[in-house]
This record gives C-alpha cells, structure tokens and sequence, in this order.
C-alpha cells in the first residue's frame, strides 16, 4: 500500500461516489466525515516509508506503507515531510463538513470538498513540483463549485476570484518553469521576468495588493463557511509549496535578498490589511480584510527558513501559526454565518445589541478577532510574541509595523464590540437565543483559543516541531 | 508539420482578434474551436504529434460543453422570459449592443491592434532573454494573453470570461510547450482546460439549473 492511493485516489473515489449518492444528506455527511477524521488521525499517527510494528494480542504483524506512487512519468510522493500538511487538509475539511451540516447548506458541498481535499494531496505530492500549481487550478475549479449553489446567479466576486486565480497560478507557473529553464540552460537574464511573474502571480493568488479586490467582493456574495474555507486552504497551500520553493532556491544558491523582499512584502499585507479592516462596516469583508494579517505574519515566519536559523527549532513557527488562523477562521465564519442567519445582513449596524440577544455568538465573533490580532491569553498571542521576539533583532523596524498592523485588528475588534453591546432599550434583557448544540460547538472553539493562549508550553512546541518536520528538519 | 506554422499563427491570431468583438456566442465558440486548432499546430513544433491532440481535443471538447450550456440557457429557450435579461441579453442577442454601457466592437478592434502592436515590441525584449524560443512564439503568446484579459477586464458575462481564459491558457500553452515535453504537463493541461470549460458552462447554466443536488 502506497500513502498516495491513501490520500489522494481514495478520497477522490470516494468523492465521485458520494456526488451519485447525493441526496442522502446524513449517510454521506457521516462517511465523509468518518473519512477526513480517520486520515487526519493517520497523518498525524502513522510513520510513512518506514516499517510499523501493530501490537495485536496474538501477533505483532509488520506492515510498511510505501511513500510514492509513479503516473505518467511522473511520482507522486507523500512522505514523512508531507505529514503536517496532510493533517491541516484533512482537518480543515473535518471541522468544515462539521460546519456544513450545521447549515444545511448545498447538496453538493461535501462530495466537492472532499475532491477539493484529494486535488490538495496531489499537489502537495506531485514530483517536480512545478506540475503542483496546475492542481491547485483543479482544487480551485472544484472550490468555485461549492461557492456557486445551484439556482444563485454567479457574482462578480466569483468571477474575479476564478480569473485571477487561475491567471496568478498560471505566471507562477511560467516563473518555476522559467526558474528551473534558466539553472538548466544557464540563462539567467530570463530570472528578471520570472521573479516578477512569480510575485505578481502570488499578489493574484495571496489577495495582496493591488490584486486584492477578489477577496473583500467575494465575501460579500459567497456564504460565509464557504468564503472560510476558500480563504484559508488556498493560501495554506501556497505557503507549503512556497516553502518548498525556498528551499530549493537555497540549494541553488542563497540569496539574501530573498528573504528581504519577504519581510518587505508581509509587512506590507500586515498593515495595509489591518487598516482595511479597521476602516470597513462589512463584518464579512472585514474577515476578509483579516485574512492579508494572518498571512503576512506567517510570510514573517518564513524568514526562520533563511540559513542562518536553520539550527534552532523556530524554523516551525508558521506552523503553529497556520494551524492557530484555521482556528480563528473556523470560529470567525461561523459566528458570522450564524449572525446572517439570525440578522440577514453583516453590516456593523445589523449586531447592534446582539450581545444580550445572543451572547454566545457574540463572544465568539469578538474572541476570533481578539484572538487574531495577537490579544493577550488568546491563541495567537504567544505564536506571535515568540517570531516577534527573534524577529526583533533582524529588523526592529518590521516588527513596529507589524505590531501596528495587528493593532490597526484590534481596534476593528473594539468597533464590534461598541455596537454589539449598543442597545437602544431602557433596560437592558439579557438572554441566550442560541440553540444548545451552536453553544457547544462556540464553546469548544472558544476554550481551545483561550488553552493554546494560556498554557502555550503544551501544544506549541509540538506544533513548532511539525513545521519542522514538513521543511525537513523534524 | 512546420511548414503549417505560419497558416497556424494566423489562424490563432485571427480567431483571437475576431472574437474580440464577436457578440454571437455560436459564433464565438466556433473562433475558439478554430483557436484550439490553431494552437494544437503550433505546440506540434515541440511536442510530438500525439502529444499534442490531447490539447486539441480537450479544447474542442471544452467548446462542446459550453456550446452545450449556452444552448439551454433560458433566454433562448424562452425569449424575454429570462428573469435578468440585462447581463445577457446583449450576449446572446444577434441584434447587436444593445448595452448602453457595454463597449461596442469598434473599441475592442482598434484596441486589439494596439495591444498587437505592444505584444510585438514586448517581444523582441523577452526573445533577447530567452535563447531557445523564437520572438514569434512570444508574440503569440503575448498576443493570445492580452487579447484574453482585454475580454474578461471588461466584461462580467461567465461565457465571455471563460473564452478569455481559454484564450490566456492557450498562450501559456504554447510557451509551455517549449519549457516542457513530458506526457504529465501535456496531461495536466489538458485537463486543465477542460475543468475550466466544465466550470466556465456550470456558471452559465448555474441560475437556470434545477437542484442539482
């Protein structure tokens, strides 16, 4: 048996099988979901390539799960380095299929996210890589299916999203294609309009400016849980192949420059994202206003890439910090598909009071955005405060504007929370409109980010050591 | 095979220029089918003959599907009985602009022969970096790319947007070609451009379909 039958064939089998059988809503929600948990708990358990010893009562049978697979002269590789980023796939597509149920949103959905979840794998395992970004092209054909109900008239925040999607891959593409022509042929005139395809390509793709636009419009029109997931996946994905990018650039020959013009860039998406989202009305458009904070702070931590920290274990910061944003986006996106739900609109002016009506969504909306501007005792904050601490000594410039930008999130946090708790009543009535399983599915978001806050020394070097672990240093 | 290669660049060239300010979607898909071949002539300079049709016949089947969605959209099944005529009727109308905000053809035309005339000085700058590809593929390519985001910039139609892309991916198909001949990129872009037809006809019929699910 081979990890990728396991991870990418399976899955997407599975998937087409589960589009004919569509209608059995429950019957498919709980096999995909049985399906993402249990190849979450192998990512994250079992060793590939190497030989596992099962402890059964009679026996102890040996069994070896190979780690390539060869299609078209091409392999297909998902080895002990792959594990982190098959666990954050695959639990992001468990937490979302837990979400989707809860809104009974489209038919469809689940068979889609789980093909989605397979064409990741792929790209994650495709050997060269260069071949990786036109699975993410599949992946992103398969995400605009889920955004685009059945009977919804298409939004031009789609479309914008589809084409600059599809355009930023496809320069990236001529980038590596160009990048790994120029090493061959030894032409290196042509690395000048491969870096800046590969930057405009990645602004198109990352929401950066002045590609940016797609994300903000698209929040408006698309379901909140959906927009989430399109927000989160693709630029996770991007950002572990961006990894293996760099490393392989540092084998061809290290370049500080590199490194610069990363620190520049994610400062740049840090504070031009924080003051957007400071500025906007739209709670949704604010979230995605967010998103370029989240980003540029993991693009910071890939500065722990550059050789000279590579023999300390904080090469595995973004990681922790990947893993913290799903979080986030999984409590943010759900409050406020609830706050649609109850309210019809994501204006500011639509949660007026919201607070005494609904407390617990409420709490949930201020706690995801507290959290991802780096507040104290939520989960962002020791994530945050470690990169910045190292950081400091590099540039202390950088982690000023950066500390600014998430502030800039903050204050967004504040203005939430002056209009959930603005009533027009005398007296004020405070009560809990939510029904017991929403407050149970808040409450667990909202302890995991208050634990990963307060007691940072369980989980975050086990986290700082899976990011390791996928750059080759686990 | 190479002495067919002017006849191809000027069939892509043409097909891409015509389709600028085409507003007959028959008509449109017909150019872009045509395009398909066009480039599948090209691409055979490097790639073997075999190769090369799996681009050709992913991109003509990519035109069926969306020939197949655009066919049963309802303003032509139904006339004005469409609920938002407003996006497509100019579209789907033989009549001509009837948008008073849409750019009418004469715009796209003179439009397009400036971003040809940019496309050919553009060029000779990139054929001077790149040894191995000749200055007229480049043009090719360049042209194909412009030509396709002069059509989804302005537009918000999914056909037109979808022939737009269509048409940026063929000019990226062609410089490919040269970079890579491996049976997987020829493989993963065809289906590339047959997901992006299957997208492209799901989101014109996507208003008008029944639940699907």
């Amino acid at each position: 048996m081979s990890s990728p039958y396991i991870w990418i064939i399976f899955p997407l089998i599975t998937s087409l099988l589960l589009y004919i059988f569509r209608r059995r809503d429950t019957i498919i929600w709980i096999i995909a979901i049985s399906i993402t948990i249990f190849l979450t708990w192998l990512a994250w358990q079992i060793p590939l390539g190497s030989t596992i010893t099962l402890k059964l009562r009679i026996a102890n049978p040996t069994l070896i799960i190979h780690d390539s697979i060869s299609v078209l002269g091409r392999l297909f590789i998902l080895s002990d380095q792959s594990r982190p980023a098959l666990l954050i796939i695959y639990l992001t597509m468990s937490v979302w299929f837990g979400a989707v149920r809860f809104f009974r949103k489209n038919h469809t959905d689940i068979p889609f996210g789980l093909m989605t979840a397979a064409f990741l794998s792929a790209a994650l395992a495709i050997k060269p890589e260069i071949h990786s970004v036109l699975i993410i092209g599949f992946a992103i054909f398969s995400l605009i299916l889920i955004i685009v109900p059945p009977r919804t008239s298409v939004s031009t925040g789609v479309l914008r999203f589809l084409v600059l999607q599809i355009i930023g891959l496809f320069l990236v593409l001529f980038a590596k294609w160009s990048f790994s022509f120029a090493a061959a042929t030894d032409q290196n005139a042509i690395q000048i309009p491969a870096l800046v395809g590969l930057f405009l390509g990645l602004a198109m793709v990352l929401a950066i400016f002045p590609f940016q636009y797609w994300s903000p419009t698209l929040a408006n029109q698309v379901h909140p849980i959906s927009y989430a997931l399109v927000l989160f996946l693709i630029p996770t994905m991007i950002i572990f192949l961006q990894i293996n990018f760099i490393n392989s650039y540092l084998l061809m020959g290290y370049s500080e420059k590199l490194f610069i013009y990363l620190r520049i860039v994610a400062t740049f998406m840090i504070v031009s994202g924080g003051i957007s989202a400071f500025l906007e009305s739209n709670l949704s458009r604010m979230m995605a206003y967010a998103a370029p904070v989240q980003v540029g702070s993991i693009l910071l931590t890939l500065n722990f890439l550059e050789p000279k920290w590579q023999p300390f274990r904080d090469i595995g910061i973004y990681y922790a910090q990947i893993i913290v944003w799903g979080m986030n986006m999984a409590l943010w996106a759900f409050s406020l598909a609830l706050i649609q739900k109850k309210r019809n609109d994501l204006q500011l002016q639509s949660v007026t009071g919201l607070l005494f009506e609904a407390p617990f969504i409420s709490s949930a909306l201020l706690i995801a955005v507290f959290s991802a501007s780096g507040a104290p005792l939520l989960a962002n904050f020791p994530i945050l405060m470690l990169s910045w601490s190292l950081l400091t000594k590099e540039n202390f410039m950088i982690i000023m504007m950066s500390w600014l930008g998430t502030s800039f999130l903050f204050f967004a946090g504040i203005r939430i929370l002056r209009h959930l708790t603005t009533t027009k009543d005398q007296e004020v009535r405070w009560y809990s409109s939510e029904s017991t399983i929403t407050k149970v599915y808040i409450a667990v978001g909202i302890l995991i980010l208050f634990a990963l806050g307060i007691f940072p020394n369980y989980l975050l070097p086990y986290l700082i050591h899976l990011g390791g672990q996928f750059c080759g240093f686990g | 095979m190479n002495n067919l290669i002017p006849i191809a660049a000027l069939l892509v060239i043409l097909t891409a220029f015509i389709s600028l300010g085409i507003r007959n979607w028959r008509v449109t898909l017909l150019l872009l089918a045509l395009q398909f071949i066009g480039v599948f002539l090209l691409i055979t300079q490097t790639w073997s003959f075999q190769i090369s049709a799996t681009i050709l016949i992913s991109g003509i089947i990519g035109c069926l599907v969306l020939f197949m969605a655009a066919y049963n959209h309802p303003l032509i099944e139904n006339g004005s009985n469409y609920r938002k005529p407003d996006v497509y009727k100019s579209f789907f109308s033989l009549s001509g602009n009837d948008q008073p905000n849409e750019m009418s053809a004469l715009f796209y035309y003179i439009a397009g022969v400036f971003i040809a005339l940019l496309a050919l000085s553009l060029s000779e700058i990139f054929a001077t970096k790149i040894d191995e590809i000749n200055k007229f593929t480049i043009w090719i390519t360049l042209i194909l790319v412009s030509f396709g985001l002069l059509k989804i910039s302005l537009s918000s139609i999914p056909l037109v947007i979808i022939h737009g892309l269509l048409t940026i991916i063929s000019g990226f198909e062609i410089l490919i070609s040269f970079y890579d001949s491996a049976l997987a990129t020829a493989g993963l872009l065809s289906v590339f451009n047959l997901g992006a037809a299957i997208v492209g006809a799901y989101l014109i019929s996507s208003e008008s379909m029944e639940e699907i699910g």
